[in-house]
């Protein structure tokens, strides 16, 4: 009975818990921000 | 190109309508049918027209006949946009009666060209896009195509330029490979091969724009140009950096390094950026901050039109490195210079109460960028934001929200992947 308990317990824990962690602040996925630098085309003059 | 359409034109800066231009002197639909190029007006009409609309006689007049004297100061114009663009203001005041009503169709043309590439040069990029819009944008192709090979090829490549900073990629590499069929001069050939590279690179298209900007910098190096040969070493690097490949890019900032010699240019302002980049990317995050902070430095000190990226990549080297101090101050020093910087750094400063847990700021200050970014069409960091904000909503169990911010992550993709493939969906 101890054991049903605790198995329906811990399913239940992994079903509540999120499973995708949030973003860490760190996280700049694309090059949007601060990304490379490559300067305006070149003008005809 | 017909009469009617300058008619049209001075009449619309006059602010009047076809009425008011038209009262005491010819009928209303009359008036029209001479805008639409319909009908042609008597000298006489055209004289009082003229008097109507603020106008010399022989800007309706002399349509078709090229001034000697207006020629040699088009020329000059021409050659002070590449050898004294401070001298420019001057001598425009100077001349100023001869360029405000230009007779000639083809000077006047030739005169709105060289006004936008000035535009361009001194780094007003939303004038010049103004200007062209309502300068040469109503003229329609086929008048360029019967002109001049000259200013046919002029009109093209500024078309280009038109169409790139108005992110219209498709448009400006038309009508930049229209120009690199006109012209035979290496030194033009090989900046359209650089500015089609730029192109490729804003679609992502990395191996198409590897291609053209390695073609430019052979042409640059055989022209022994190595101040734009330095331009290509540094958008190489770019691309590889935008695939992740560190190694190479490093490679070619050393190169663009090394071929620009010591004197301090913009360029070498772009390879500090991008050499930080690559060491932020290995991890080298004390390395990185000293050299972005080199590069900022001379950034500021050449007035860099990018010194605001530089100061955002600052920010990204300081949040991996955890001093969450030092970026809250390096923020707060920071002074944007247009609504879309703000943006940016509204989107940085969230991340910084995410990582201090203020998550009431944090949704507060995400939510407001996207929505300016949205509107903006800046779709790199619209999908960043949206994404980590569903995230978050996620990991909070707030279900509703989450979903709204996973599907705009995915609608901005979709975005992004229409605009690959020519942008049938906008």
């Amino acid at each position: 009975m101890k054991k049903k308990v605790l198995i329906i317990c811990l399913v239940l824990g992994f079903a509540f818990t999120p499973y995708m962690n949030p973003a860490s602040a760190s996280e700049f996925v694309t090059n949007g921000i601060g990304g490379p630098d490559v300067g305006p085309p070149h003008g005809k003059g | 190109m017909h009469i009617g359409s300058r008619i049209r034109r001075l009449r619309e800066r006059e602010g009047l309508t076809q009425k008011e231009a038209s009262s005491g002197i010819i009928s209303t639909s009359h008036y029209s049918n001479i805008e639409s190029g319909r009908f042609e007006p008597s000298s006489d009409v055209l004289e009082m027209l003229a008097e109507r609309l603020n106008s010399p006689i022989a800007y309706f007049q002399k349509t078709h006949e090229d001034d000697a004297c207006l020629q040699q100061l088009l020329t000059e114009y021409e050659e002070l946009l590449s050898s004294d663009l401070k001298g420019i203001p001057g001598f425009l005041i100077k001349h100023s009666q001869q360029f405000t009503h230009i007779p000639s169709i083809t000077q006047e043309i030739m005169f709105n060209l060289l006004k936008y590439t000035e535009l361009l040069k001194v780094g007003k990029i939303p004038e010049a896009q103004t200007h062209y819009s309502s300068e040469i944008a109503y003229i329609p192709q086929t008048f360029f195509e019967n002109a001049s090979k000259s200013l046919f090829e002029k009109y093209t490549y500024t078309s280009a330029l038109f169409y790139y900073f108005n992110k219209d990629y498709e448009a400006s590499i038309s009508h930049f490979e229209d120009t690199l069929y006109l012209t035979r001069d290496e030194s033009l050939c090989a900046k359209i091969n650089y500015n089609i590279s730029l192109v490729f690179f804003q679609q992502f298209d990395y191996g198409t724009a590897h291609i053209y900007a390695k073609r430019a910098k052979r042409q640059y190096m055989h022209l022994h140009n190595w101040a734009k040969a330095g331009d290509c070493y540094n958008l190489i690097a770019a691309l590889y950096l935008a695939q992740h490949k560190t190694k190479e890019a490093k490679r070619y900032i050393d190169k663009g390094f090394s071929v620009l010699g010591t004197s301090t240019t913009v360029t070498h302002g772009r390879l500090y950026h991008n050499l930080a980049f690559v060491q932020m990317e290995e991890q080298e995050y004390i390395q990185a901050l000293e050299t972005v902070n080199k590069c900022i430095e001379l950034k500021k000190k050449l007035k860099c039109d990018s010194l605001f990226d530089s100061q955002l990549l600052k920010l990204r080297i300081l949040f991996h490195l955890g001093d969450l101090l030092a970026l809250r101050e390096s923020m707060n020093r920071l002074q944007p210079s247009n609504e879309l910087n703000k943006a940016h750094l509204d989107y940085v400063e969230a991340k910084l109460y995410y990582a201090l847990r203020e998550y009431d700021l944090y949704e507060q200050k995400m939510k407001n960028c996207i929505h300016y970014l949205y509107a903006n069409e800046d779709w790199k960091v619209v999908k960043d934001a949206a994404r980590h904000l569903s995230i978050y909503y996620e990991a909070n169990k707030k279900y509703k929200n989450a979903y709204k911010y996973q599907e705009l992550c995915i609608e901005v993709y979709r975005r992004l992947t229409m605009e690959l493939k020519g942008g049938e969906e906008r």
